[in-house]
């Protein structure tokens, strides 16, 4: 028995010393940069968004933020760096919703050191949707701030394996990724072919029962629009020495179809315009559209999907805001709303079906 | 509450405290209470109604032992509240379990168009159903004295065997409840249990899980599998039940002990079982044991000749199949077993005579395609995959078999850095044959889980790999998810 429990005592020691090897492990590697910026020449290696933005945001250095959606992700930071003079990073965060970006702008904020640009996209889902289900579920714990819920981070198989990929990073001298962090231009396929064989079922869906999709009322659907905006607007109106770039990227012309067919263009536009109204409403805001580029959007070429575009048009979006092009102002809205329904409202899209390729109707 | 979950590695050492502070302070009762209450709370962690159900069998079956155990009580009496005893929690256990199959079948049979209630399943109902079966028969016998209400309820509901066995027995836990000795804090019974504890859980989370996710991507890709992939793939299966279950059964022993409560052993070693008869005895042995006593000898078990005995035989195996879960192929995995049985007990001489290899094989051999039948989602897919095992061609291990082994290792994290990627698939394809070797020479040649408590002498190492293994299994409740949305 007295051996027992000297055996028992042993034991919860070993037990003890075990867990805390394996914490100080994580805590060193820290592969989400939860506690700090990478130590012993271990590089930053972006490429979980999900589980690292909240950390690479807390820790990691910067003055500046590209961050949004997949639409981001093929934006390289040199480019920001280089051109513009920024110290730039890419929280971007493929699939974002609203409350997904209150999240990362939180983490942003959290910190002491100012912020001078942020550099996002607006979706459409990121205004239309409410109850969205996210493709995969937000581990929480990484975004608060509660230690409490750390055992979660620090006794993490997932987390461990990272942090040994760090270490073998350091090994064998691998470099930061910040400038190709979480870009997706070598790894996928572009055009036309590609781009129609994504759309034709939800076509052929629309076609079926087209109004399906639109039982609200624009009042219905602003309201909805302004509840997403609350999860950004407050944290432009508190951080005025924080300017914000915010673009509303260039959808292939298949989504302006799915728009006509689900009997939603005019609302859709109208939720743009209205979130468009609200952003400009501030100082500290610019606000950039590149929805009507019409040779971009009607080239399905460029695209590899409804929404998605080359990487070639994330530098061109580059240019243009460093330009001061495409430029939206209280003023020119109206009319850039209307210009666009016009154009979609009246596109000859069954000529990109039949292979005739996009023409406007007579 | 499942015992691999952090909220559990929590409720434990609280539990724990409270009750062996309350012990140490003499006020019993109340350390008895505590524990029932925590129990409920274990239980109904997910739903409370699981509780209220819970309570209602035991006050039921509670107020039949008394009306059994009175002296005044006629036999006529007696007899109807058997019936009733019995009746009752096989209703319940009908209503939960079986009413959709049952209707599932008249519609599928005869026609009918009863809409399906979707009842589901209250967790642990199979096993505390017949504990408390066995509690109602030993009672009309007069097998056992008086027991209080607390002791009852805290043998139907003690947290460590509640949701899945083993299948205990009041004349085996009550007076370990009434044992004053077990109110004190147990060394010998601390260390035994921790042992138990972490073996089982290592077993269910790196064994077991492991195995399961082999196993479902094998059937995922049924129609694409060759033959090995296919043998591994019911190997998978085979070895996914007996290390999930009796992990279980390891950590419920183990969480016994830790409040000086000794659980029966449910499985010992059962594929090194050289017959089928033998595997029984060692295969959720609690189960054979509660249908022994309860089915098979009031049945007349084998005094009535050796065609009733057969018969006997098949009804309790059927029956047993069917406890396991509503469904027909589990009644046919246990006519399987009732057969295997059968023949066995009629060819017996022959096969006693086997060389121990031989028969070990032919054991081992129909187990594995027993689970076949047992993990059958259709009708037609366990033929499909035997099928597959036979003419599946030859050809390497399907990849999705071989990345639910390797992928997100260490080793393999860094022997990607050093070798080519063909290089390291065909690693990875040795790995897991490796792996599938392993966990076989654990289930048939290692020490079972029981033996290796039992040693005298454990020194530090043997402290330190359970630590290994304990913090190991400890960070896979926690993993980092894959993020899907880049299908886009």
């Amino acid at each position: 028995m007295e051996s027992n429990k000297r055996h028992f005592r042993r034991f919860l020691i070993i037990i003890f010393c075990g867990m805390a090897i394996c914490s100080l492990f994580v805590v060193i590697t820290d592969p989400f940069y939860q506690y700090h910026a990478p130590w012993f020449g271990m590089p930053v290696i972006l490429e979980d968004a999900v589980y690292q933005t909240p950390g690479a945001a807390k820790n990691l250095e910067y003055t500046d933020v590209i961050m949004g959606t997949s639409m981001t992700e093929n934006f390289h930071t040199n480019w920001f760096d280089e051109e513009l003079g920024w110290h730039t990073i890419k929280l971007s965060y493929s699939g974002a919703r609203s409350d997904d970006l209150k999240a990362v702008l939180t983490a942003i904020f959290s910190r002491q050191e100012p912020v001078e640009h942020i550099f996002m996209d607006i979706n459409d889902y990121q205004l239309t949707e409410i109850s969205w289900t996210a493709y995969v579920v937000r581990p929480d714990y990484l975004y608060d701030n509660c230690v409490l819920n750390d055992y979660k981070y620090i006794f993490n198989h997932g987390v461990i394996s990272k942090g040994w990929e760090r270490v073998l990073d350091a090994i064998q001298g691998v470099q930061d990724n910040i400038d190709t962090a979480y870009t997706w231009e070598d790894s996928k396929l572009f055009g036309k072919e590609i781009t129609l064989s994504t759309a034709r079922e939800l076509r052929e869906q629309l076609l079926q029962s087209p109004s399906v999709e639109n039982s609200q009322k624009l009042e219905e659907k602003l309201v909805i629009c302004q509840e997403n905006l609350d999860n950004i607007l407050p944290f432009i109106e508190q951080n005025p020495e924080t300017e914000f770039i915010i673009f509303f990227p260039p959808y292939s012309i298949l989504y302006w179809e799915q728009e006509v067919l689900k009997n939603d263009l005019y609302d859709k536009l109208e939720i743009y315009k209205y979130a468009m109204e609200q952003f400009l409403q501030y100082d500290n805001v610019s606000v950039y559209y590149f929805q009507n580029e019409k040779d971009i959007i009607t080239n399905l070429d460029n695209y590899r999907d409804a929404g998605h575009h080359r990487p070639e048009y994330n530098r061109y979006i580059f240019e243009a805001v460093r330009d001061g092009k495409k430029k939206v102002t209280k003023e020119n809205v109206e009319q850039m709303i209307a210009d666009m329904y016009e154009f979609a409202a009246n596109y000859d899209y069954d000529a990109i079906w039949n292979g005739t390729g996009g023409r406007k109707k007579e | 509450m499942l015992f691999n979950s952090y909220v559990f590695l929590a409720f434990l050492p609280i539990t724990w405290m409270v009750y062996f502070l309350l012990n140490h302070f003499r006020w019993y009762r109340l350390a008895q209470s505590t524990l029932i209450i925590a129990s409920f709370v274990f239980y109904g962690y997910e739903d409370y109604r699981l509780c209220l159900l819970l309570a209602f069998s035991i006050a039921v079956n509670y107020l039949l032992h008394l009306g059994l155990m009175s002296n005044n009580c006629r036999e006529v009496l007696r007899r109807l509240l058997l019936v009733l005893g019995i009746g009752i929690n096989l209703g319940l256990l009908y209503y939960f379990k079986y009413f959709d199959f049952t209707l599932e079948n008249l519609n599928r049979f005869f026609g009918t168009n009863f809409v399906l209630r979707n009842i589901a399943l209250p967790l642990g109902v199979s096993f505390y159903t017949f504990q408390q079966i066995s509690f109602v028969v030993d009672s009309y016998s007069r097998k056992m004295g008086k027991c209080s209400l607390l002791d009852y309820s805290l043998f139907v509901s003690f947290f460590p065997q509640l949701v899945a066995g083993p299948i205990v027995l009041h004349k085996e836990m009550i007076p370990q409840f009434q044992n004053p000795e077990n109110r004190k804090i147990n060394y010998d019974n601390m260390l035994s249990g921790a042992e138990y504890f972490i073996m089982g859980f290592a077993k269910k989370i790196l064994v077991a899980d492991t195995f399961a996710k082999i196993c479902d991507a094998g059937y995922e890709n049924l129609f694409k599998l060759n033959s090995i992939s296919a043998v591994l793939t019911v190997l998978a299966f085979t070895l996914e039940i007996y290390f999930d279950f009796s992990g279980y059964c390891d950590m419920a022993l183990g969480l016994g002990r830790f409040f000086n409560i000794i659980i029966p052993i449910n499985f010992n070693s059962p594929y090194k079982a050289l017959n089928i008869s033998d595997f029984w005895k060692r295969w959720h042995m609690t189960l054979t044991r509660f249908l022994t006593t309860y089915l098979y000898i009031p049945l007349g078990g084998s005094r009535k000749g050796l065609m009733r005995t057969c018969i006997n035989v098949m009804l309790v195996f059927s029956l047993s199949g069917l406890w396991h879960g509503a469904a027909w192929s589990f009644v046919l995995w246990g006519m399987m077993h009732g057969a295997a049985m059968v023949v066995y007990r009629v060819g017996r001489k022959v096969f006693d005579y086997l060389p121990r290899v031989l028969s070990w094989l032919c054991t081992f051999l129909f187990v594995n395609v027993a689970w076949v039948f047992f993990r059958a989602e259709y009708f037609r897919q366990p033929w499909r995959l035997l099928g597959r095992v036979f003419g599946g061609g030859p050809g390497g291990i399907h990849p999705d078999m071989v990345s639910a082994l390797c992928d997100n290792t260490v080793w393999k994290l860094t022997l990607g850095r050093l070798v080519g990627l063909s290089t390291l698939q065909n690693i990875c394809q040795v790995v897991t044959i490796l792996g599938f070797a392993f966990g076989v020479l654990i289930c048939v040649k290692l020490p079972s889980s029981h033996e290796l408590v039992n040693r005298k002498n454990r020194g530090t190492g043997w402290f330190i790999y359970l630590s290994v293994l304990f913090a190991w299994s400890f960070t896979q409740l926690s993993q980092v998810s894959k993020f899907i949305y880049f299908n886009f």
